[in-house]
């Protein structure tokens, strides 16, 4: 496809396509039929989420983990799903990750249905499951080696080792990681396909300050790298700096989706006020202070 | 490379890898089967300090004489019966190493087990000097006292290690197949392996292949090791040689296809890593007690003779042993049956282990 990357479109999306159709028929002019397509296409990217999660259910028997759920999902954005264990987070993430089946509802992935393209969404999308276990005895290499395979791609082994600082463990086999090491090379298998969309599923629990905000900067990368990030967290701090938009979730339902700004406006708004005068830093400030804040393990 | 065999090739390594550094995989298809072989062997040297020599009884001067000078040497041990057919039947069933007798006027009929040429050298040496023994005594020194015919006799279960080396092939083939696998398998699920492995876009088909292909080259290779183990500790020697030889080989790779299928059913019933030890014992205890791994399963009682008859092992067991012992081929039919019988099994095993086999 040439390249066209210097055409600026003044057009606004209230300006109906129909006319811009009859143009081109007019003239037979092959450099406006490439911008009216490439117009259509930039309008379809900018208007359609890349996630469409449609009033989505997943019951065991009489119990609803997810109870009927909508929400979208934009391109390029860091969306969180924030609540408390057991409200429905790690369930609703599986289903779209197609490694659940849902009980009803429509999910669509970049455009393809989950259940009619399952295979095809795994593709284009990049996992980090809350607890996953490595094949045994392999070294980090050999691991990502697998991946490759897996995903058919080729890679650069090292090149993503080092994006997560652990090029030095490379011929290390994953048992002896310590854990944040272990979430830090989980990334990295997740990156291994190039996914346009990256699941993380409380990627920070367990983790010291340190390894948090280490991964909070990786996960920040991968946002300006242009990926779409979805992840689902209990800590608050994590939706507040990482997220462009919140859902919160609770017993398998979606209370509100809303930037982290607005909620804590619409609260305020409400009459809230904080019981004790907040400092202007915490003890983990002090801690990161006084330790450094370097890749420590 | 399409993507199906990129996986599989993947699987393949990284299962192999792994099996390579895991010490407990040696233990189960090497290190106890190698003990069993030294016992046997050891137990099989032993009992092989003495020559059987039976004689059909005679009254001739000339028998009393050869009898005595047999008797006054330590190695031999000396049984004299009265019926030709007893005897014979005992060199059959290898209870004899050789039967002596006497026909018409001065010919002597040296009947011997072929498995056993060493101990038969060592009858025709002694019956050679006791006939020179006899002409030094007559005098004459042109014609020999009496003139030797030497036949021989195809008998069955010489020794033991020859029976009990198709027994402990089994028995390796099997556990190392049905605990590896079964482990293995419950092993990465339960750790989320599998988990993370089928969150991308995994087929199964190369995944299971790939892991099975893996554990058979390792286990073929742990039993060629054995089978040399025995040849150079214990000059275990298969019928035909090397013909025989690779038919053993044969046979050990579809054990194995069949036996990877009982791991595999074993690995999609268990719950957890401590439900598949007494899963797979008993799959693995009654064959390899029952299914002729030590003893023939005639010493068993008839009723239970027939049911183990049925068993997968013990339809490996007779085909090695018809291949190894009796110097049978594949496609003869004796050999076949057993073969077919094991191959059923495979069929059946894998359609169970399709229906119970799962990820999570």
């Amino acid at each position: 496809m040439p390249e066209t990357s210097s055409v600026t479109i003044n057009r606004t999306p209230k300006i109906p396509l129909k006319s811009h159709k009859l143009k081109a028929k007019k003239t037979s002019d092959e450099n406006s039929l490439t911008i009216y397509k490439k117009v259509k296409d930039l309008k379809t990217k900018l208007v359609r989420p890349i996630i469409q999660v449609k009033n989505l259910k997943k019951s065991y028997g009489d119990f609803a983990a997810v109870d009927g759920i909508t929400f979208d999902v934009k391109k390029g954005e860091v969306f969180g799903i924030l609540g408390p264990n057991g409200a429905g987070k790690t369930t609703t993430l599986e289903i779209i990750e197609t490694i659940l089946a849902k009980t009803s509802g429509s999910v669509l992935v970049d455009g393809l249905d989950i259940d009619v393209y399952p295979e095809q969404v795994k593709n284009i999308i990049g996992i980090q499951l809350q607890s996953s276990g490595f094949y045994p005895k392999l070294t980090l290499i050999e691991t990502l080696k697998l991946f490759a395979d897996i995903y058919n791609v080729e890679i650069d082994a090292r090149h993503l080792l080092e994006s997560v600082n652990l090029f030095e463990k490379a011929n290390s086999k994953v048992d002896q990681l310590s854990g944040g090491q272990k979430q830090r090379f989980s990334i990295a298998t997740t990156l291994v396909s190039d996914p346009k969309i990256v699941f993380l599923d409380e990627p920070t629990t367990g983790l010291d300050p340190q390894a948090r905000r280490n991964l909070w900067d990786m996960i920040i990368e991968m946002k300006n790298k242009g990926k779409t990030i979805v992840l689902t967290t209990h800590y608050m701090d994590e939706a507040e700096h990482l997220c462009d938009r919140i859902a919160i979730m609770d017993s398998g339902r979606i209370l509100e989706i809303n930037t982290a700004e607005n909620y804590i406006k619409e609260l305020l708004s409400r009459g809230f006020s904080r019981p004790q005068p907040k400092l202007g830093a915490t003890l983990e400030d002090v801690f990161l202070d006084l330790t450094g804040r370097t890749w420590r393990d | 490379m399409p993507r199906s065999l990129r996986q599989f090739y993947g699987f393949f390594i990284s299962s192999f890898k792994s099996l390579l550094r895991t010490p407990s995989a040696w233990v189960f298809g090497f290190a106890f089967p190698v003990i069993f072989i030294l016992l046997f062997g050891f137990i099989s040297n032993n009992s092989q300090t003495e020559i059987k020599v039976g004689f059909l009884n005679d009254d001739t001067p000339i028998y009393s004489t050869v009898k005595s000078s047999f008797e006054k040497v330590k190695i031999f041990k000396v049984t004299q019966e009265d019926d030709f057919d007893g005897l014979n039947s005992k060199l059959q069933n290898g209870d004899l190493d050789a039967i002596i007798r006497f026909n018409r006027e001065n010919s002597i009929q040296l009947i011997s087990n072929a498995n056993k040429p060493e101990n038969v050298s060592v009858v025709q040496q002694a019956l050679e000097k006791a006939n020179d023994q006899i002409t030094f005594e007559k005098n004459s020194i042109t014609a020999k006292s009496f003139t030797i015919t030497n036949s021989e006799v195809n008998s069955r279960k010489s020794r033991y290690i020859d029976f009990v080396l198709p027994g402990i092939l089994g028995y390796s083939v099997m556990s190392a197949a049905i605990f590896g696998v079964a482990f293995s398998f419950v092993s990465l699920r339960k750790e989320n392996v599998l988990k993370r492995i089928f969150a991308g876009p995994t087929r199964v088909a190369p995944f299971i292949l790939g892991q099975s292909f893996s554990r058979m080259i390792y286990i073929f290779l742990q039993n060629i090791a054995l089978i040399t183990v025995a040849i150079v500790a214990f000059n275990f020697s298969p019928r035909n040689n090397w013909s025989s030889l690779w038919q053993i080989l044969v046979m050990i790779v579809i054990g194995l296809i069949v036996f990877l299928g009982f791991g595999y059913v074993v690995a999609g019933t268990a719950d957890s890593e401590e439900s598949v030890s007494p899963l797979a014992n008993l799959v693995v205890i009654p064959q390899f007690i029952l299914a002729g791994t030590f003893f023939p399963i005639s010493a068993l009682p008839d009723w239970l003779g027939k049911i183990t008859s049925f068993l997968p092992l013990y339809y490996f067991n007779e085909a090695v042993r018809l291949i190894s012992i009796d110097g049978l081929n594949l496609w003869d039919l004796k050999v076949a049956l057993p073969v077919a019988g094991l191959m059923a099994w495979g069929v059946v095993i894998y359609y169970t282990a399709s229906k119970v086999f799962r990820v999570k």
